[in-house]
């Protein structure tokens, strides 16, 4: 499929240029040798969760239809509800009320892109390459990482660095997502450990370094999107994935189908999307987006508005310790009791305590608070209020973690509008 | 900019289609339709969407700065000094730290 200068790529477009192979990227859909159907239910799961119910004449559906239901160029093809911030790179973040769910489910996962996305993305042709410095560089298949190593499934939170920068003030350059850009969903996939350890990792190795195949907004090939890592610690640690599959289905082409890296808790731009090369360097990965100002906060705090010199700038790593109300919708009606529920987590902690307030912030009553499905996965956590009359409140939510941080009530303001972890709140409308 | 082409311009934003979110996109996507917004739409757009743009509230010398960098590291072609100052009094004017047009153009 050629891109033109001036649209982002449809689906509709996709779909024209090769039916099968686009069937197969979207759908993971082979059909019968009559082309109908689903050979041996290939992609009918994910058709049918797509749009919504069983299919019952699935034996005679063509190949390479894309069902009515979603027949449009909508650049959010396959997401539910999804609000759009940018169209080219993608990024659309998803409204509190919707990541309601305990797993996020996949049409409900935020989308930052800092490029444009591959066009071919078939899992049986996809390769990692892991090189540098390694005793044995390896360049492997899904179908060989999936043999070789343990997969596991895990729910592995992912939140942007840039979630919540549209209350910064004086504003700050990027994507102005508001809390949305965090979801926590279901990923299978192996151990970036076993991984690395299978190629020998060599003495002095201090960070990763991460490519994708997407490519980069002026369309030159010789420049990378994004490349970013993590120290070699850290990617050494149990909860992080080299991912191939997302809530039992293929990952959205938009999260990084058909292999992508997850780090939870940390920016989510450490979770390289479309991965093909992981290559362990001896000194702190120098790629785009990992220097500069990008991804990186003042190592002080310092005035809103301040001009920091771009050597007190430090790499970001773990996410700070936050909450998000999920139910109820912000603004909603409630009778004199309601129960409020959502989600909390912290970057390579645990949290301990989530407190509600219905008073701005006077008194605080403690939430029941669900232990982590895993090490890397938000909890979840909810209260039942009741209200002395009718009126407008506002419920904030403020979570405590295991290293006694807890979530402020204003921004910590810094140049790029990274770490805004202030408290959740919404109005609700009690009669 | 004349005008009968603003009035078209108009013209044609009625007719549109209303995007996501209710924003309504024109000609020029969701940009405040003003002196500034066809030099300031082509010169962006070309590599990525005229809504970065819309999304941002950045002081005079901020935009300069940016300008400067999408030329120096993003591959942005340079942009000649007749061009670059209607771009940034666009700019400037409409994307500033006051966000006027945030998160939404005003009165288009």
């Amino acid at each position: 499929m050629a891109l033109d200068d001036k649209h982002p790529p449809t689906v509709s477009a996709f779909f024209a240029a090769d039916p099968a192979a686009a069937d197969k990227a979207v759908f993971g859909r082979v059909a019968h040798a009559d082309r109908r159907g689903f050979l041996r239910g290939a992609g009918l799961a994910t058709m049918t969760a797509m749009v919504g119910m069983t299919i019952p004449f699935n034996r005679t559906m063509p190949q390479g239809l894309v069902p009515m239901a979603m027949a449009s160029d909508d650049v959010l093809f396959g997401k539910d509800g999804l609000t759009l911030l940018n169209d080219r790179p993608l990024n659309a973040e998803t409204p509190a009320h919707l990541l309601d769910d305990a797993i996020t489910p996949t049409e409900r996962h935020f989308v930052r892109n800092n490029g444009i996305p591959p066009e071919d993305v078939d899992p049986a042709t996809w390769t990692l390459t892991v090189d540098g410095l390694v005793d044995t560089p390896m360049t492997l298949s899904i179908a060989d990482l999936r043999e070789r190593f343990e997969v596991v499934s895990m729910a592995l939170l992912i939140e942007c660095g840039g979630n919540g920068r549209s209350a910064f003030d004086p504003p700050a350059r990027g994507n102005q997502w508001t809390v949305g850009a965090v979801a926590c969903a279901e990923w299978t996939g192996v151990r970036l450990r076993d991984v690395l350890e299978a190629a020998g990792v060599q003495d002095g190795v201090v960070y990763t370094a991460h490519v994708g195949a997407d490519t980069h907004l002026s369309g030159d090939p010789e420049k990378l999107p994004i490349s970013r890592g993590v120290p070699i610690a850290k990617a050494m640690t149990e909860d992080v994935l080299i991912a191939f599959e997302m809530n039992d289905g293929p990952i959205h082409p938009m999260n990084g189908a058909p292999l992508r890296l997850v780090v939870p808790g940390w920016p989510g731009s450490c979770s390289q999307k479309w991965l093909t090369r992981i290559t362990l360097r001896d000194v702190v990965h120098d790629g785009p987006k990992m220097t500069g100002t990008s991804y990186r906060v003042p190592n002080r705090p310092v005035e809103p508005g301040e001009d920091v010199a771009e050597e007190d700038f430090e790499i970001i790593e773990r996410m700070p310790v936050k909450s998000l109300i999920t139910n109820p919708e912000n603004g909603a009606g409630a009778g004199q009791s309601a129960t409020v529920r959502g989600h909390a987590w912290s970057g390579d902690r645990t949290i301990e305590a989530v407190d509600v307030s219905i008073d701005f912030g006077a008194t605080w009553q403690r939430a029941e608070l669900d232990a982590p499905a895993n090490s890397g996965a938000w909890q979840n956590w909810r209260a039942e209020l009741s209200f002395p009359e009718a009126g407008y409140y506002e419920v904030w939510s403020r979570a405590t973690d295991s290293g006694g941080a807890m979530q402020p009530f204003a921004i910590d303001w810094n140049p790029k509008g990274y770490l805004n972890n202030t408290m959740h709140r919404i109005a609700l409308r009690v009669s | 900019m004349s005008k009968a082409y603003l009035t078209t311009v108009a013209a044609l934003l009625a007719l549109a289609a209303p995007a996501a979110h209710g924003q309504e996109e024109g000609e020029f996507g969701v940009l405040k339709i003003a002196a500034g917004v066809e030099t300031t739409y082509f010169t962006c757009a070309g590599c990525h969407s005229e809504r970065l743009v819309a999304q941002q509230g950045l002081s005079r010398e901020d935009w300069d700065e940016l300008l400067d960098w999408m030329i120096e590291e993003q591959g942005m072609g340079a942009i000649d000094e007749a061009d670059r100052t209607e771009i940034l009094d666009y700019l400037a004017e409409h994307y500033n730290e006051d966000r006027p047009n945030f998160p939404g153009p005003a009165n288009n």
